[in-house]
């Protein structure tokens, strides 16, 4: 088979899982509700450590912030200059300096033990790219970033992906997924869109063809840089079903502010192996050969 | 034995008018010409700021007197209005931020302030390398024009407007986005760089050589202290970002890979057919921050100087922990170079460096707060005199807390996760960068103008500028915590766009509503400024009755500053010491001795 029938398998096929993705997304569920002047709402387990310190930092700067202004203003009050009135001649206070050294680094000491408690829970040193084995994932999916969209790719039923080759890269296969290979013939593949399972851990590879992107879910507190050339791993789950937004935080070039995509939270698994399978590549490869 | 080298400079600077007010070696004319650039620079960022700040408040409407703006930014629409275009945006806040950073800040504090105060604040007649210091400012100006010139080449070629890949020039972005906009913004900010360096090697020097006779390092002011310190960091520095900075313009002009990985596909064809990889786009992050990050001090460092003799001299006391202050400084510098990575925590950098740079970036909180603390312990018990000056350095100490305190939030490695890359972050370093260094050098301002000018500001338009820049810095920067916090990514064309960020709308007008009110009552300080050069009071050489050795000469200072050299004989911050009638007790004037048992008088030693 040449090189340019290839192609066109691989296109339709593409091309084919666009045309059901744009009739699919008509059925994502509500967006959650977003108001107030805070963080949105957390629908993830990471993102209940996540605010918890953000809390207990809140706390303490709110109690020092206060401290610290109070003094300044009855200082400024009570120390304004009188006339015929002189300051008192004080060159500073050895004690009072180790006093105010030393409780602020113990605070902070505090503090990163507590954030380095979840860092090593939310983006482990072990198993964050290359494939080395991580925290412990229900479904791996990959994403890979371009500018401007969010491609995502699910292994398909085999459960392993096949070789992505940026020379295969066109218009109708954006991430140049080497469909000849056996794994990756029933590679899926979504623009704009993912599917989850609520609930279940995910594993993301995350990449990018181009340049840096970053993908940010407000809900889920997750946020990791998409590097071209690295694969990323890294690690969420959605604890709510719904629909969500995936937002780029990363600076991309001049549509990056418009770098959009949905995240679908399925109540259980069989709904999300459903709406992925709609996805799924018609074996028109197997007729050709 | 200086003598004749300086007799000889004394001739050449009678040349002419030329030498005297433009090409003019003397460090006095040249930190004026510093003052009154970076000023002119304020206003240019000013203004990208609020065409910035337009967008964000309201989207996709017509930005006033957007006919003014160039070609590359705008596009008309049918009723004749013009509307920002994305690149346009992008163009603002990336060249909003290197004007600041490059051509207002960095200049004016260390430029300005450190050229006009620290040489008469040491006691020496000028600066080590007087021919070098007229380089770094001569170099200054083509670089700020080289660094903008995207904004005007499109008439004449398709240069796709100034660079809009954000200050921080990330590759891939900034190598595979054509236009020779990035190429002109990549070479200002190299030249820019060798400004700095001729500027910071040469207060290395004359702080080193050049004090006068007893002016120990431990008698120098904080100013000049702080000055020191911030040309020691960006000696080391700077040559870092000029190093990536070259390897991206090599990377975008010769095709090298510095940068790039293999594979790299953009717009659906293989980038240079493929003839790409062996680069780590995170390696420009680390060379990047290496420079940035100390460049944040470089930029807080010497307001911090001026504001701590601003408050003591205003309060009437010494210094609360001088020697606190000096290690706090060398401190702040010294784990300034190594808390680089807290910028990379989601960067797709191994979680581990994470660990490290959180723990050297929450340990930097602490001199911050010693410094904190010191100040307050400056003005217990002092006598507080509400100057111009005063209140800017007041509220210097209090707005610094905020962003001091914003800064432990993204220094945790998770709750970093969620608030990196968000307004939390642009708040973060408004507060710094704004509400203090710009604060600060306001303080400098009213502080060191009737030594600069030989006049006296209006006290009262000080205080109306200083009051209404208060209220509306706040109504521009805090709202962006929420903003932030709410999930507002930067760089956003427009926030609308997204369902989480649509009910925070009414912040983003708010915000920019009072950030046009922050443009506007910067009149009232030009007024001031300008007016005052002709109606100001004349001032008298020590107007604030300070101590330090700026203020034992005339106002403005003549040439070679001192008529003799000074010999000092104490710290510059002996106010309302118990031993004197006076409550200020200038630095070449000897401690007297206490009243019941009279001891000699120590010589002054040089060490």
């Amino acid at each position: 088979m040449n090189r340019s029938l290839k192609r066109g398998v691989s296109c339709a096929a593409a091309l084919f899982a666009l045309l059901a993705g744009a009739a699919l997304a008509q059925e994502s569920l509500p967006l959650p509700e977003y108001s107030g002047w805070w963080l949105p709402e957390n629908f993830s387990s990471d993102g209940v450590v996540i605010d918890q310190l953000f809390n207990l930092i809140l706390v303490v700067v709110v109690v020092v912030f206060v401290a610290v202004q109070i003094t300044l203003i009855v200082f400024l009050v009570k120390y304004r200059a009188r006339p015929g009135g002189k300051a008192t001649y004080i060159h500073g206070n050895n004690r009072l300096e180790i006093l105010w050294t030393a409780v602020p680094a113990v605070l902070l000491a505090a503090l990163s033990f507590f954030s380095q408690q979840g860092w090593v829970q939310i983006k482990p040193a072990e198993g964050f790219r290359n494939g080395e084995p991580g925290r412990q994932a229900d479904h791996v999916i990959e994403v890979v970033a371009e500018q401007f969209a969010w491609n995502v790719r699910y292994p398909g039923a085999d459960g392993v992906f096949g070789p992505r080759r940026p020379d295969l890269v066109s218009v109708a296969n954006p991430i140049g997924i080497d469909r000849e290979h056996p794994n990756g013939a029933d590679d899926i593949f979504l623009t704009g869109q993912m599917h989850v399972p609520m609930g279940e851990t995910i594993q993301v590879n995350l990449t990018s063809k181009d340049v840096l992107h970053s993908f940010f879910l407000p809900h889920s507190r997750v946020k990791q840089d998409a590097v071209p050339g690295m694969v990323i791993q890294m690690y969420f789950d959605v604890t709510r079903a719904g629909s969500y937004e995936i937002a780029c935080a990363e600076l991309c070039g001049n549509n990056h502010y418009n770098m959009k995509g949905t995240l679908t939270a399925h109540p259980t698994v069989e709904a999300y192996q459903a709406a992925v399978d709609r996805f799924a590549p018609v074996p028109i490869a197997e007729d050709t050969q | 034995m200086n003598e004749t080298h300086h007799e000889e400079h004394y001739h050449d600077q009678r040349v002419g008018s030329i030498r005297k007010y433009l090409f003019s070696t003397d460090h006095k004319v040249i930190g004026r010409q510093f003052l009154l650039t970076t000023l002119f620079f304020l206003i240019v960022g000013g203004l990208l700021a609020l065409i910035v700040r337009w967008q964000l408040g309201f989207p996709g409407e017509a930005v006033p007197l957007g006919n003014l703006l160039p070609e590359s930014m705008v596009a008309e629409t049918e009723d004749g209005g013009y509307i920002l275009k994305p690149e346009g945006y992008n163009a603002a806040f990336t060249m909003h931020a290197s004007v600041m950073i490059f051509f207002v800040v960095i200049p004016m504090l260390v430029g300005a302030f450190g050229n006009f105060v620290v040489p008469i604040q040491i006691g020496a007649r000028d600066m080590a390398f007087p021919k070098l210091n007229m380089l770094s400012y001569w170099l200054f100006w083509p670089s700020a024009v080289i660094a903008l010139l995207g904004f005007f080449l499109d008439p004449l070629m398709d240069a796709f407007g100034a660079m809009g890949g954000g200050w921080t020039a990330y590759p891939p972005l900034s190598v595979v986005t054509p236009g020779l906009g990035i190429n002109c913004w990549l070479i200002g900010v190299l030249l820019v760089g060798f400004s700095s360096l001729a500027g910071a090697v040469n207060y290395v020097t004359t702080i080193l050589n050049m004090r006068a006779p007893g002016m120990s390092l431990f008698r120098m002011p904080l100013t000049t202290w702080a000055v020191f310190i911030t040309s020691i960091l960006t000696t080391l520095a700077t040559p870092v970002l000029t190093a990536a900075v070259t390897l991206v313009l090599f990377d975008r002009v010769f095709d090298t890979s510095f940068f790039l990985p293999q594979g790299l596909v953009v717009s659906q064809e293989l980038f240079r057919d493929g003839m790409t990889g062996g680069g780590q786009p995170l390696l420009f992050q680390h060379l990047f921050w290496f420079y940035s990050h100390p460049a944040v001090y470089i930029m807080i460092l010497p307001a911090m100087g001026i504001v701590s003799d601003v408050l003591s001299t205003f309060s009437r006391k010494p210094i609360f922990g001088y020697r606190a202050m000096v290690f706090a400084i060398a401190g702040i510098a010294g784990l300034g170079f190594i808390v680089w990575g807290h910028h990379m925590f989601q960067s797709g950098m191994n979680p581990m460096m994470g660990t490290t740079f959180m723990v050297s970036t929450m340990f930097i909180a602490v001199p911050s707060a010693i410094k904190t603390f010191n100040w307050l312990g400056t003005m217990y018990k002092g006598q507080i005199q509400y100057t111009a000056a005063m209140c800017f350095a007041i509220s210097f100490v209090s707005m610094f807390v905020i962003g001091g305190l914003s800064g432990i939030f993204m220094a945790s490695t998770i709750v970093d996760i969620y608030i990196h890359d968000t307004y939390f972050i642009v708040a973060h370093i408004h507060y710094v960068l704004f509400a203090g260094s710009i604060m600060g050098a306001f303080a400098g301002i009213y502080y060191w103008y009737p030594k600069m000018f030989g006049r006296m500001m209006n006290e009262k338009l000080g205080k109306l500028h200083f009051w209404l820049t208060f209220i509306t810095l706040n109504g521009v920067f805090f709202p962006m915590h929420i903003v932030g916090l709410g999930g507002m990514m930067r760089r956003i064309y427009d926030p609308t766009q997204y369902a989480h960020l649509q009910h925070l709308q009414p912040l983003n007008v708010f915000m920019t509503i009072s950030a046009v009110a922050l443009g506007f009552v910067q009149v009232v300080f030009a007024i001031n400024f300008f007016g005052s050069l002709v109606w100001g009071k004349r001032a008298s050489a020590n107007p604030w009755h300070a101590n330090s050795l700026e203020w034992l000469t005339a106002s403005p200072p003549p040439m070679w500053n001192f008529d003799e050299t000074p010999v000092v004989h104490h710290g510059p911050y002996e106010y309302s010491s118990p031993l004197t009638e006076d409550d200020y007790l200038p630095q070449t004037t000897p401690l007297p001795p206490p009243a019941e048992e009279p001891v000699p008088i120590p010589e002054p030693t040089a060490t």
